[in-house]
């Protein structure tokens, strides 16, 4: 009992912290009422990430953050280096041509900077399909944000899932 | 014996002056304490004035201090309660930061609450920076709006519009806006450019350049030619990025733009309220869209209701270019925002033709109609219940519903 209890209350004051750091960059939502969940991910199923959205707006806004040694990362598509610098103490390997892994790789870089956005599969079950370019991987694809606007990108990142260019393109 | 007297004496006091929590023992102290955080992390100076109003035996005393342009007052009372509020420039209401038992907060919160409220990192910033975040915010709101990229075809379709001197009268500085517009949608590529919202950014960015250009504020013709070799280089080079030529050559920067922009006498919201007024194209993807939406309100609530819930969120409706740089970081183009604890609706400035704006009414509609629903009241009820008990797997299961039952809600939603 007592070790739910912890348990509990460590999952509380981290949500905490999270709700705080949120709170500290986003001024609209001093004042706002958080609600969040903790989940994990294929990819790194030991991070401690949590799924984080407020009441007070409609549509409501996602942010996804992560806690590591006390430091809060809430991520953003305009800060790649936040998600570069999480991703590099995660030591994924993505050096090989296995494509699942990298379908979650984006899958979670998606939910990372663009929660309320969907992937829209290139074929049936398939999420898309990097290419190897020199060192790096390199590849397209489709999302369709909360509003229903379809993005086209372009993403290279390397082996160990750091970003190393995203850009929109109007095909 | 001395010690004896002074416990004595001390324990007169306190029975003569009865503590009652944070806000009666030292606040004036924890005010300046306060102040003195904020002021530290702003490079300056913050002063409060106090005041103190009593009514029999309830007594209230107000401390007033000013952060830039916002006004902000830490009300305590008698009972032990306390309220931080601020009040923005312009804004009729006062908005509540904090309210509750003083005992119940501390001001390393409060001054928490300010900096978030301010937007402002403890530490690492200063006024500079605050002023900087500020221009970083707008640029990014730039960014969203594609603004770089369609300025960038632009200019690099024909210069003539932008920098030409010719112009004089409102009238002439219109009819250059719509030819630079409709020279910028053709532009657009993918098919969407005609109705996409990138097309109203389009339009409301060219007035305004057409207008400074008229007033002659903006590009001289140096810069003109400035921007014309950049253009060249454009063509030479296949791409490049817009926004680090700009800083890098004489003609004005973004931040200039930006300033622009917010300088212009364009009223955002009488254009989005006018064009309400506009017929529209009956066939225009966004007409469907909005009477799409019309329909599905119609349909599952009558008439009457819906004709109530039109007014009731034209009503609320503000168009605000400051308001929508802020709630951007979160909300990335998005059309309209409903802020439902403050009951108002946060319309995208650069909404102007009468088929959009009839589309985002629609779609205030919709949201004001989801966001009171009865389903999410009660799962929110219910993932507040769980979240103060001390069990995570419940609280992590009442907050996953609460999810679900927010994209549940978006669902049906017709979009152009």
């Amino acid at each position: 009992m007592a070790l739910i209890m912890g348990a509990g209350m460590a999952h509380a004051s981290s949500l905490d912290q999270v709700i705080s750091s949120i709170r500290l960059r986003d001024a609209v939502c001093a004042n706002c009422e958080f609600f969040g969940v903790q989940f994990g991910n294929a990819l790194v199923p030991g991070a401690e990430l949590y799924r984080v959205s407020t009441t007070d707006f409609f549509p409501h806004p996602e942010w996804l953050a992560a806690i590591e040694d006390e430091k809060v990362y809430v991520f953003e598509l305009s800060q790649l280096s936040v998600w570069n610098e999480w991703i590099r103490k995660q030591k994924v390997d993505l050096s090989t041509s296995n494509l699942s892994k990298h379908d979650q790789w984006l899958s979670m870089f998606l939910l990372a900077h663009r929660s309320t956005s969907r992937l829209i599969p290139v074929s049936a079950g398939k999420l898309f399909s990097p290419k190897r370019v020199k060192d790096a991987w390199q590849g397209s694809f489709r999302s369709r944000d909360a509003f229903g606007w379809i993005k086209n990108w372009n993403v290279t990142y390397n082996d160990k899932g750091e970003v190393l260019a995203l850009e929109e393109f109007t095909p | 014996m001395k010690w004896l007297r002074i416990a004595y004496l001390i324990s007169l006091i306190s029975m003569a002056y009865p503590a009652v929590g944070w806000a009666q023992s030292f606040q004036s102290q924890q005010v300046q304490h306060m102040l003195d955080q904020v002021g530290q992390t702003l490079g300056k100076k913050l002063l409060f004035e106090q005041s103190v109003r009593e009514r029999g035996s309830f007594r209230t005393t107000t401390y007033s201090f000013r952060i830039g342009a916002n006004v902000y007052r830490l009300v305590t009372d008698s009972e032990g309660q306390m309220n931080l509020g601020v009040m923005q420039p312009g804004s009729l209401v006062a908005s509540s930061l904090w309210s509750g038992k003083a005992t119940s907060t501390s001001v390393e919160r409060l001054v928490e609450l300010i900096f978030g409220f301010e937007g402002i990192t403890p530490g690492s910033n200063h006024a500079a920076d605050a002023k900087e975040q500020k221009i970083q915010e707008r640029r990014q709101l730039g960014q969203a709006l594609k603004w770089n990229e369609l300025m960038n075809r632009a200019l690099h379709g024909d210069s003539g519009s932008v920098g030409g001197p010719s112009s004089s009268g409102s009238e002439a500085s219109m009819d250059q806006a719509l030819s630079m517009a409709k020279m910028m949608n053709s532009c657009v590529a993918g098919g969407q450019g005609g109705s996409s919202p990138q097309r109203a950014a389009v339009e409301n960015l060219a007035q305004i350049m057409a207008i400074q250009t008229t007033m002659g504020v903006g590009t001289s013709q140096e810069n003109g030619e400035g921007f014309l070799s950049r253009s060249r280089q454009y063509e030479k080079q296949g791409s490049y990025s817009f926004l680090k030529q700009l800083e890098s050559f004489q003609g004005p920067s973004p931040n200039q733009l930006i300033s622009m922009i917010a300088k212009s006498k364009v009223d955002f919201a009488q254009l989005f309220f006018e064009s309400l007024g506009k017929p529209m194209q009956e066939n225009d993807p966004w007409t469907l869209a909005a009477n799409r939406n019309f329909q599905m309100l119609m349909d599952n609530m009558g008439r009457k209701k819906t004709q109530a819930l039109l007014e009731k969120a034209v009503g609320q409706m503000v168009v605000n270019v400051d308001h929508f740089v802020r709630l951007d970081r979160f909300f990335h183009d998005q059309l309209v925002v409903v802020d439902v604890r403050n009951k108002k609706i946060y319309v995208n400035p650069t909404i102007n033709t009468p088929e959009q704006a009839r589309y985002a009414v629609s779609l205030a509609m919709i949201y004001v109609d989801r966001a009171s629903h009865a389903l999410l009241r009660q799962q929110q009820l219910k993932y507040k219940k769980s979240s103060k008990s001390a069990d995570s797997t419940s609280s992590n299961a009442q907050g996953l519903i609460l999810f679900q039952r927010f994209q549940e809600l978006e669902a049906g939603i017709a979009h152009p």
